[in-house]
């Protein structure tokens, strides 16, 4: 960060541990030090970026040079900083995933960033039409076709729906922790050079605290996401891990203090902020990490309410498919099926897969290794093959229903073949 | 410790403060010399060095004094224009700055190398007239951070 007031510091160090020891700057200038100022034997000073000095000018005892004891402050200097120099990422390539989780999120009925939840989207209005329709329906395969292709499929999505909010939320902390971390730095580096130069000056310093502004505005971006599924088994898990993480968040230490009685001391302080706010980071990427390793568990342990090839659908193998219908009626199933399978593909494009590389690098000293990007890759692929699988199975009921209604009102052989190989197809399981 | 000018250093005194009475050698003539450490505990050889450099200096430093002297003699009320005016009285002749101030000795240094930021005097030197001791005393002091300053003349002259 090249804006970063470095060898301001370096040189307000070394200008205070001269003084400390007597030294102050020459009378009358600012480019050598004197004992007491008004000796005519001197020190050089350094040069405005904290470069140089320590030559001896002047002595008649053989003086050696206080280059080293300067060398060593810088270097004491540039070991604090070094992590932060690396440039810090600026979160701008958070925006389009959580813009592509969030458009997914919305389809499905589901808001990570507490924005309103849509519950009269396609999706949920078609679902709903499906199920209207289908009270009309009477026979064999009704009452398990609506248990797996309403109730657990309304489960399904808004589950898919709740993971999707929970990746969003995930892009969204993190496009924030890293602007506000740049403006913390700046801030610490700022008051550690005011601290230092008072200190040179022998003015009044005060304590300084550092408000480490990345926890607010975290806090701010991470909050419990919401779903019209609420009810469900699978958002509601789901909810409680983005619950307990924006909790988490809002807890987390925010201050920073400068100070010290001498040089030294104010480096130290220094040193310290820094590690706070490097602690502050980290704190968020592991809530922002159990949050999503959390709902990579919640899948796992419970895939059919994520998958709905994982739901077998309730119906013994030997029963004959039958339904009663009207042709409105199944005419317009097969229509709202359509829009559901065409809304699950928005959702599935809209999300598309995890950013290749991490969006937010830095130096491995901060944060957690390699931030969040790895659990938050793992969470996309399984979410986005949640739905791919989805969508696969739910297209395949769609084919199963057609062909039962078909059989219906042509009651041929062919009819009923078909009927009987889509059905031993829908009943296998593809894993995610 | 061993200073370069002084030899060793052997403080009077006790833990509130020390001091060593001596003499150093200005322009061939032996001046009286006043060491005071404010803080003998931390009396070590940063100090003694910070001696030897103030008095390698001490030429200059003298020089710098006399200059200081030189230019407020010239200021009516000053305390060197009020030594001039009394010497001046009980010369025969025409008083003349030059004479004066070839009059002028040091008289006492004192050297205060470890005050610390509430006693800023570091080096104290005081003059007098050879030949007219009772015409009062121009003190330059060495501040820290300050630089050379003359003191005040007395309000009651007598």
């Amino acid at each position: 960060m090249s804006g970063l007031p470095i060898g301001a510091m370096k040189r307000a160090a070394i200008d205070s541990f001269m003084v400390e020891q007597g030294w102050l700057l020459t009378l009358g200038g600012d480019t050598s030090y004197s004992l007491w100022g008004f000796l005519n034997s001197s020190y050089s000073r350094p040069g405005p970026e904290g470069e140089g000095g320590g030559e001896p000018d002047g002595f008649s005892e053989a003086g050696g040079s206080m280059a080293p004891s300067f060398d060593s402050i810088r270097a004491r200097i540039d070991a604090y900083i070094a992590p932060w120099l690396a440039p810090l990422p600026d979160g701008e390539d958070c925006i389009d995933p959580k813009d592509n989780a969030s458009e997914a999120a919305t389809v499905l009925g589901a808001s990570g960033t507490g924005g309103q939840v849509l519950d009269n989207g396609e999706l949920p209005r078609s679902n709903e039409g499906v199920a209207r329709f289908l009270t009309n329906i009477h026979g064999s395969f009704k009452a398990p076709f609506y248990d797996k292709y309403f109730s657990q499929f309304s489960i399904v999505s808004y589950g898919i729906g709740a993971a999707c909010a929970i990746l969003e939320s995930n892009y969204a902390g993190q496009g924030k922790i890293w602007p506000a971390a740049q403006d913390d730095v700046a801030e610490i580096c700022a008051s550690t050079v005011a601290a230092l130069q008072a200190k040179a000056d022998r003015a009044a310093s005060e304590h300084t605290k550092v408000a480490l502004t990345v926890v607010g505005a975290v806090a701010g971006a991470v909050v419990t996401i919401a779903s019209a599924g609420t009810a469900g088994p699978a958002v509601a898990s789901l909810v409680l891990l983005s619950s307990t993480a924006a909790t988490a968040l809002t807890v987390i230490e925010a201050e920073a203090a400068i100070s010290g009685d001498s040089y030294s001391d104010i480096l130290d302080s220094f040193g310290a902020a820094l590690e706070s706010l490097n602690s502050g980071i980290t704190k968020q990427e592991e809530a922002l990490n159990t949050m999503m390793a959390g709902a990579i568990d919640a899948i796992g342990a419970h895939p059919e309410n994520f998958n709905l090839d994982a739901f077998s659908l309730p119906m013994d193998h030997d029963t004959a498919i039958t339904l009663t219908m009207i042709k409105d009626d199944s005419d317009a199933i097969s229509l709202d099926m359509g829009r559901v399978a065409g809304a699950l593909g928005d959702a599935a494009s809209s999300l598309g897969s995890a950013p290749a590389t991490n969006p937010t690098p830095r130096d491995s000293r901060i944060g957690v290794t390699d931030g969040t990007h790895p659990t938050a890759t793992e969470l996309y692929a399984l979410t986005a093959r949640c739905l791919v699988l989805t969508k696969a199975e739910y297209e395949r009921g769609r084919g199963l229903f057609e062909a039962a209604a078909k059989d219906f009102f042509d009651a041929d052989s062919e009819a009923t073949a078909l009927v009987n190989r889509l059905a031993a197809a829908e009943v296998l399981i593809e894993n995610i | 410790m061993d200073s370069r000018h002084l030899g060793p250093i052997a403080l009077e005194g006790g833990v509130g403060g020390g001091w060593m009475n001596t003499t150093v050698e200005i322009a061939g003539s032996s001046v009286p010399f006043r060491l005071e450490i404010d803080f003998p505990s931390k009396f070590d050889e940063g100090v003694v060095r910070k001696i030897d450099l103030a008095l390698d200096a001490l030429p200059d430093l003298e020089g710098l004094a006399r200059q200081t002297i030189e230019t407020a003699a010239e200021r009516p009320g000053s305390a060197p224009a009020l030594m001039f005016e009394l010497w001046g009285a009980t010369s025969i002749e025409e008083p003349r700055i030059e004479d004066f101030l070839r009059q002028l000795r040091a008289t006492q240094i004192t050297m205060l190398p470890d005050g610390g930021p509430g006693s800023l005097d570091r080096i104290v030197l005081a003059y007098r007239l050879e030949h007219s001791p009772t015409s009062g005393t121009a003190t330059v002091r060495f501040r820290e951070g300050i630089g050379a300053e003359l003191d005040p003349a007395p309000r009651v002259f007598s």
